[in-house]
């Protein structure tokens, strides 16, 4: 229950939130395991207290029905399946189905997928938008003024419960202890995001970025925009999902500090008459037709 | 042991404890700067010795990842720089106008919904539970402890408010 309630004496809350850390080779990166590769990129990994992973567990086992019922009910046009048992599958099945909706062929302006690259985000999200969602209320306008300071922020009431385990465990810094490959160990201080050791915390991560993807979403009605995570699939004809990436990029950035990676950004074209040229060329031509995408300018490697 | 501890600590011999509990951890660092772990991928007899160990110990999620992943630890000399680029810090420092205060959250635990969920999903037999389904040989926490561990102490101790008996059995951490 202390770590529900979040109900720690203070002087211990840095180690109770923070936990083991180790890393591991980046499967997209070409290895170091041995140091041999000095730029491989790394995943760090935090395994929390036992005891804190048995009461995120019941957490999630209590919340997760209403947490669901939120991120696929709130918006329209975006549906979010982390949380979900098998919500990896459902949601690569929901984007094949819209997918195969593109018999209509116009090669001008053809249905695709974009799917988002997030930079390392649960490490990199500012605490402050998180806790505001979590508190219902914002603290300082967001959405380009759109949402200003005092207004509602939609969440799962289901989750307020939880407000003391947020507190403890992002309320302050904590200290991740890493042993290197010689047996020494490093206090690692963790002041912004926070650690995918708990379930609590994937659902607390969607839950608190859901609003600001959702308000651009609502402003983008002809996207389909599906999510596991921080993975981020737009379904739209080539002009208006661009046109959507970049208006989430821009968001992202101003509301939660949250680094879209656009030269990682992948557009799948459904339509086999596209070769790899043809698509690129029909990329190239929607992003320099809009003065506003110059943001995703290096986009389209990952066609 | 537990004798010759208990004697020192009344002796006030804190020294000779903190020496005894850091000893093993103390040949390990030793044992690793000679001879720095490169996280060199395992030989087919090794993967094939660890997936059969856990196999038995009725882990079958971690013996499949053993035979099937090939995720690798990273272990060069730039990895604590890696992992300190990839956590940025902020300040926690919070505009916290808007928090629900502490009488909110007493009134929120004084409602039907909060005591149902302290009563059904926090229940001390749902936690035995959860560790009692917890497979053997699973990742340790920080401090030693794996969740298989948790499920001697609750059977050990009966889980009555964790505060009973001296007469447990519990296991130590296994460092």
């Amino acid at each position: 229950m202390p770590f529900v309630l979040g109900d720690f004496f203070p002087g211990h809350s840095e180690e109770v939130a923070g936990g083991k850390y180790f890393a591991l080779v980046k499967s997209n990166a070409d290895g170091d395991a041995g140091g041999a590769f000095a730029d491989a990129d790394v995943r760090g990994i935090v395994i929390g207290s036992t005891w804190r992973r048995c009461s995120a567990s019941r957490a999630v086992d209590e919340s997760s029905l209403a947490v669901a019922d939120y991120l696929l009910g709130q918006y329209d046009n975006f549906l979010q399946f982390a949380g979900q048992k098998d919500g990896a599958t459902r949601c690569a099945q929901i984007v094949q189905l819209l997918l195969a909706n593109h018999v209509d062929r116009d090669v001008s302006d053809p249905l695709v997928a974009v799917q988002l690259d997030a930079s390392n985000t649960f490490c990199s999200v500012a605490r402050q938008p998180q806790f505001d969602v979590l508190a219902g209320k914002a603290s300082r306008p967001y959405d380009e003024g759109r949402v200003q300071v005092g207004d509602e922020l939609p969440r799962p009431r289901t989750l307020d419960k939880y407000w003391g385990n947020f507190v403890s465990m992002q309320g302050h810094a904590s200290t991740m202890r890493f042993s290197n490959n010689q047996g020494v160990t490093h206090h690692l201080p963790c002041s912004k995001g926070g650690q995918q050791g708990d379930g609590l915390e994937t659902i607390r991560f969607v839950v608190t970025v859901h609003p600001s993807i959702g308000r651009v979403c609502e402003r983008h009605l002809d996207c389909n925009v599906v999510g596991i995570c921080d993975d981020i699939f737009i379904i739209a004809r080539l002009s208006k999902a661009v046109s959507c990436a970049a208006e989430m990029k821009k968001i992202l950035k101003a509301d939660l500090d949250m680094d879209l990676n656009a030269p990682r950004f992948n557009v799948f074209f459904p339509d086999t008459s596209f070769s790899l040229d043809t698509a690129r060329s029909a990329l190239e031509r929607a992003v320099r037709e809009d003065p506003a995408l110059a943001d995703l300018a290096a986009m389209g490697a990952g066609v | 042991m537990i004798q010759t501890r208990c004697n020192r600590l009344l002796n006030g011999d804190l020294e000779w404890l903190w020496a005894s509990c850091t000893k093993l951890g103390r040949a390990r660092q030793t044992r690793l700067a000679a001879n720095p772990n490169t996280g060199k991928a395992c030989t087919a007899t090794q993967l094939d010795a660890l997936a059969q160990k856990l196999a038995r110990a009725g882990n079958f999620s971690k013996s499949s990842q053993a035979v099937c992943s090939d995720s690798t630890p990273s272990l060069g000399p730039h990895t604590l720089a890696k992992l300190q680029a990839k956590n940025p810090q902020g300040s926690v420092d919070f505009d916290k106008t808007f928090w629900p205060s502490a009488a909110d959250m007493d009134a929120l635990r004084q409602e039907n919904d909060w005591r149902r969920v302290a009563e059904e999903q926090f229940s001390v037999d749902n936690i035995r539970k959860y560790f009692a389904r917890s497979p053997l040989l699973s990742a340790q926490d920080a401090d030693g402890w794996r969740r298989a561990n948790m499920s001697l102490y609750c059977s050990a101790r009966k889980m009555r408010n964790f505060t009973t008996s001296s007469e447990s059995t519990w296991s130590c951490p296994s460092f």
